[in-house]
């Protein structure tokens, strides 16, 4: 422990050099405002940065990286409170109740809960990751195929259970999210999978272009046919005090804060789609305990604290499988994890003995960036807000244009501008006879690794289901699984059991 | 019939005619999943659970307030217009034209109210992603060269 705090502390003067300083501010700033416009998100932009990053020296490059990466997690929620268009997938979670927030004027409370939740998650998982993160790296390596199908069926009995309306049109909405998930080139195989001879449909579609399609565009069709004025959004007050959450918010959002940060930190320690998890999990989880689960979907706070400390946590915690063991948890991290090895540095256990500058430099780092994002995002909070006094007739076509040219700037592909048309209107009709698609969406991010790991588990197992109880991980998350699809109906008999109810 | 079971019926079908595309892609291989196993799994739960929705007695949905169809219409055409203009017209004039379109046709605003909002919108959209973040946008007839 002694040894750890005096390590911070070298890391510290490491992260406070000038130059790491100044990379570490262009860092967040970058991912906050790449966050906040929905499109690029930050796998495109650590990839446009990676040429720079050759340039300065290998800490101050991972700093910036990092920071662009947790940055975007702060930025992230902006748009999915204010428009509902979540620019990535992690995003997907705060539409749930920060636009209902928005919708009730209280747009100054979400943004600044989901801005201070992140702000306490990320120190805390950066102080976690520094004083348990070398110890807990080992926790990725159990994770194989089969733990990670098991953590992924897991995730699928979340999805349907986050949205609203009965069980069996989510577990419609879930199929379709995974048959969604299965168009383009078999990864195994090279098969094409109905992609009907459309060479854009090769690499299968993308969650952010959905996400905006199903989101944003379905929105302005929902705003488009109301006879009626939509609700007042704006604010009783745009002093900035008056904006930020009240006492009561606080205190109905300590606790989801406190249960998403350790539970973002577990699932992000897991390569493979934990991080992912981790914002549906915690949202789920919040809605299971409440004591006024109706509240949700309508803007209960403690729904959007406690997946936006989640995700946040689980930025912070996928950095350790990296640099303790080389293994990148997702895609953004093995951008990253390029952008060392082009330095010469290979990530692994033996990172932290023969770059413990490099190392601890960019632990110390998160701690200062996280200080820098909540200096920088709480004032914005009142620009933002200010956005909603946007009359309502310009807000349609507003929204329509971040989803299309958004849509456009993932892959500079016009193929990608009719897919969030299109899927707007499908989501219009799906939303208009009252499925949800929440659950269609998180299926269609876990449907890919969820094949990938079903078949690599499958040929360890030489072809035998059994293989996925063997391993205990895996036979734990597999009855946490039925548990979560089975405790509804149980609860549902014992309420019909005469006398129950007294 | 209600809107709930004629997109459950649509969803049903989907996932009839998405299973029988991943029949012939195989379902197992030398002892192990063939690439039409996933597919066809995901394509039978869509099935199964979409006929459930639509045979489910206590499935009825019921909207909060009646939708302007006509309205829903025009924004409709005016976004699929869109996403075809933008193609030969380039980003700046597709924007210019659907925000006017929009505002001076279905919001009913003044032409000078529309013009202005289309091309501030234009401006502001091309600032940000073409010049700030590098995004290529289609230029259209704008093109030059």
């Amino acid at each position: 422990m002694m040894d750890a705090l005096a390590n911070l502390l070298a890391g510290l003067l490491v992260a406070l050099e000038p130059a790491n300083l100044a990379v570490a501010f262009i860092g967040v700033a970058l991912g906050t405002a790449i966050g906040v416009i929905p499109g690029l998100g930050p796998t495109a932009t650590v990839s446009l940065l990676l040429p720079v990053s050759i340039m300065i020296e290998p800490t101050s490059a991972v700093i910036l990286l990092a920071g662009i990466y947790y940055g975007s997690q702060y930025g992230g929620s902006t748009a999915s409170i204010l428009m509902r268009v979540p620019g990535e997938a992690a995003s997907v979670v705060s539409c749930l109740e920060g636009y209902p927030m928005a919708q009730q004027g209280r747009a100054g409370a979400a943004l600044g809960m989901a801005a201070f939740a992140s702000f306490i998650a990320g120190i805390a998982a950066t102080l976690a990751v520094a004083f348990l993160g070398p110890s807990f790296a080992s926790t990725a390596l159990a994770f194989g195929p089969i733990e990670k199908t098991a953590l992924v069926v897991f995730g699928l009995t979340l999805a349907a259970s986050i949205g609203e309306g009965p069980r069996l049109r989510a577990w419609a909405m879930v199929a379709a999210g995974l048959l969604l998930s299965t168009v383009g080139v078999d990864l195994i195989s090279g098969i094409e999978r109905y992609t009907f001879g459309n060479a854009y449909l090769r690499d299968g579609l993308n969650v952010a272009v959905l996400a905006m399609g199903m989101f944003g565009v379905s929105e302005v069709l929902m705003l488009a046919e109301r006879r009626t004025k939509p609700k007042s959004t704006i604010a009783a007050s745009y002093r900035l005090l008056d904006l930020l959450p009240t006492r009561e918010d606080w205190k109905a959002s300590l606790a989801p804060i406190a249960r998403g940060t350790v539970l973002g930190f577990l699932l992000g320690l897991l390569p493979g789609g934990g991080a992912l998890i981790s914002s549906f999990a915690s949202y789920v989880m919040e809605k299971r305990i409440s004591r006024h689960p109706e509240r949700f979907g309508k803007g209960a706070i403690e729904g959007l604290a406690g997946p936006e400390s989640a995700n946040n946590a689980a930025a912070q915690a996928s950095f350790v499988p990296l640099l303790c063991l080389g293994i990148p948890a997702n895609v953004v991290i093995g951008v990253i994890m390029g952008g060392l090895l082009m330095h010469g540095i290979v990530p692994g256990p033996r990172l932290i003995v023969d770059h413990p500058d490099l190392f601890w430099g960019v632990v110390a780092s998160m701690l200062l960036g996280n200080a820098m994002l909540i200096v920088l995002n709480v004032p914005l909070i009142r620009v933002f807000v200010m956005l909603l006094r946007v009359p309502p007739w310009l807000m349609a076509p507003c929204i329509l244009l971040f989803c299309v040219i958004g849509a456009f700037s993932i892959n500079n592909s016009l193929f990608d501008v009719s897919v969030v048309i299109a899927s707007g209107f499908v989501a219009y009709g799906l939303r208009k006879s009252g499925f949800d698609l929440a659950p269609l969406l998180l299926a269609f991010l876990l449907g890919s690794l969820l094949e990938e790991n079903l078949r690599q588990g499958m040929i360890l197992g030489f072809g035998s289901p059994v293989v996925f109880f063997t391993s205990p991980i895996s036979l734990a998350f597999l009855a946490v699984a039925s548990l979560t699809l089975l405790l509804p109906a149980v609860r549902q008999i014992a309420l019909m059991v005469p006398g129950s109810r007294s | 019939m209600t809107a709930l079971r004629l997109s459950a019926l649509c969803l049903a079908a989907i996932g009839c005619a998405a299973a029988s595309l991943a029949l012939p892609l195989g379902l197992w291989n030398i002892g192990a999943p063939a690439p039409g196993l996933f597919p066809f799994v995901a394509a039978v739960l869509l099935l199964i659970t979409s006929l459930g929705v639509a045979v489910c007695k206590d499935t009825e949905f019921r909207e909060d307030e009646p939708a302007d169809h006509v309205r829903l219409l025009h924004y409709a055409a005016a976004i699929a217009s869109f996403a075809i203009a933008i193609k030969f017209l380039g980003t700046i004039l597709a924007t210019v034209f659907l925000v006017a379109g929009i505002l001076r046709w279905i919001e009913r605003k003044s032409w000078s109210q529309a013009l202005t909002a289309a091309v501030g919108l234009a401006v502001l959209s091309w600032w940000v992603f073409d010049l700030l973040l590098g995004v290529p946008l289609p230029k259209g007839v704008l093109e030059i060269g």
